[in-house]
């Protein structure tokens, strides 16, 4: 029995460590679109709940997020739910593709609408899930998206087209205002 | 035991914790690296997600690997995402080769074939062209199909440029695909890729 026992001992720490690695192994891919979406709204410092426009995609201008789209006017929205539900509002086109999406922190997109099942203006109300704010009283349930975390992502694509040229699209991205409401 | 002995075996206990962590941490980097996951669906030489899974739904391996070469994607209800880095044949692209990508309109609302270099990042090239879409692609006689050429070298029409780089991948994006194409979507339907040089 006294010669067992530390073969026990060893077979224990044998299989910790094993779980161990495993725990180790879920935990890095666990952690790792959060660390994405961490170092990519580092470089958004500064911009939280605000929009930001960008220029359609090419060789030099678009060298943070790999795969840009070059047919794309990408718009974000980093942002922080914490103190504020957002009121985010502007112009859809009508004859060129068209999105709004969100990102929660994890970099998985949660939600999703485009210009074929919005018409001409969009007005939405970002919120934390499970948000009781007074702002969202009265407000229509298909206008607030709720976030699934408190930080993550608006993204706003546009398609560049011959009914829609850069210029043009340009105007309306800019035309995108984000309000922030206090909870 | 003496202390020594003792401190020794404590010792060991430790490194091989930080041995198993190693490990683990590997092995998750490694498995975002190779690309490969359950959620994935092999159409000829074309990879996108499984036609029962989702990139809101799949597995953390996918979204891991979605969050690091590929961030901020969309749903495949929104749009179907296919990548290569290979010909017809299964060859890795080389940059210094001459291809052409031969296929008919897509269904969709809007699609584009665009081709990136190591990084995921646009190529730098003479005539500022990194892809081609519905719109601005030239279509042969039929008005249906088209070739574009792939290549280091000037094209007369539908040159997509792989000027400098050491490695090409291609993505096809499928804006809105019609409900046939999105339950029909095989090699048939798909562009081709040979090497002509």
């Amino acid at each position: 029995m006294a010669a067992i026992k530390p073969i026990i001992k060893k077979g224990i720490f044998a299989l910790v460590l094993v779980i161990i690695a495993v725990s180790f192994y879920y935990l890095t891919i666990w952690i790792t679109p959060y660390y994405v979406q961490s170092k990519f709204a580092e470089k958004s410092l500064g911009y939280v709940n605000t929009p930001r426009f960008g220029d359609q995609p090419n060789a030099e201008n678009s060298r943070v997020i790999p795969l840009p789209n070059p047919d794309f006017l990408y718009s974000t929205i980093n942002y922080d739910l914490k103190d504020n539900v957002l009121k985010i509002s502007g112009i859809v086109p009508d004859s060129t593709y068209w999105s709004i999406s969100a990102y929660q922190e994890n970099t998985t997109n949660y939600f999703v609408e485009n210009e074929e099942q919005v018409k001409s203006k969009f007005e939405y109300y970002l919120a934390e899930e499970g948000s009781k704010s007074e702002v969202l009283k009265n407000i229509p349930k298909e206008k607030i998206i709720y976030s699934p975390t408190t930080k993550g992502l608006i993204l706003f694509r546009y398609l560049v087209s011959k009914a829609y040229p850069v210029k043009q699209l340009s105007g309306l991205q800019h035309g995108v205002s984000v309000v922030k409401l206090v909870k | 035991m003496a202390l020594n002995q003792k401190i020794k075996k404590i010792a060991v206990g430790l490194g091989l914790v930080l041995l198993a962590i190693l490990i683990g941490s590997g092995a998750g980097i490694y498995s975002i690296k190779s690309g490969k996951s359950d959620s994935q669906r092999i159409i000829g030489n074309w990879q996108t997600v499984d036609k029962d899974k989702d990139l809101s739904t799949a597995d953390l391996l996918t979204i891991a690997q979605i969050a690091v070469y590929r961030p901020y994607a969309l749903t495949k209800k929104e749009v179907i995402y296919l990548s290569t880095n290979t010909d017809s044949d299964g060859n890795a692209l080389d940059p210094k080769s001459d291809y052409v990508i031969s296929g008919k309109k897509l269904d969709a609302k809007y699609w584009s074939i665009t081709a990136y270099d190591e990084n995921g990042f646009l190529i730098k090239n003479p005539i500022n062209k990194y892809s081609y879409n519905l719109e601005n692609v030239k279509y042969q006689a039929d008005s249906t199909s088209y070739k574009i050429n792939l290549s280091g070298t000037e094209k007369k029409e539908n040159w997509l440029p792989t000027n400098n780089i050491k490695k090409t991948g291609l993505i096809i994006r499928l804006y809105l695909p019609s409900e046939k194409l999105r339950e029909n979507l095989t090699i048939e339907e798909l562009p081709s890729i040979q090497k002509v040089k």
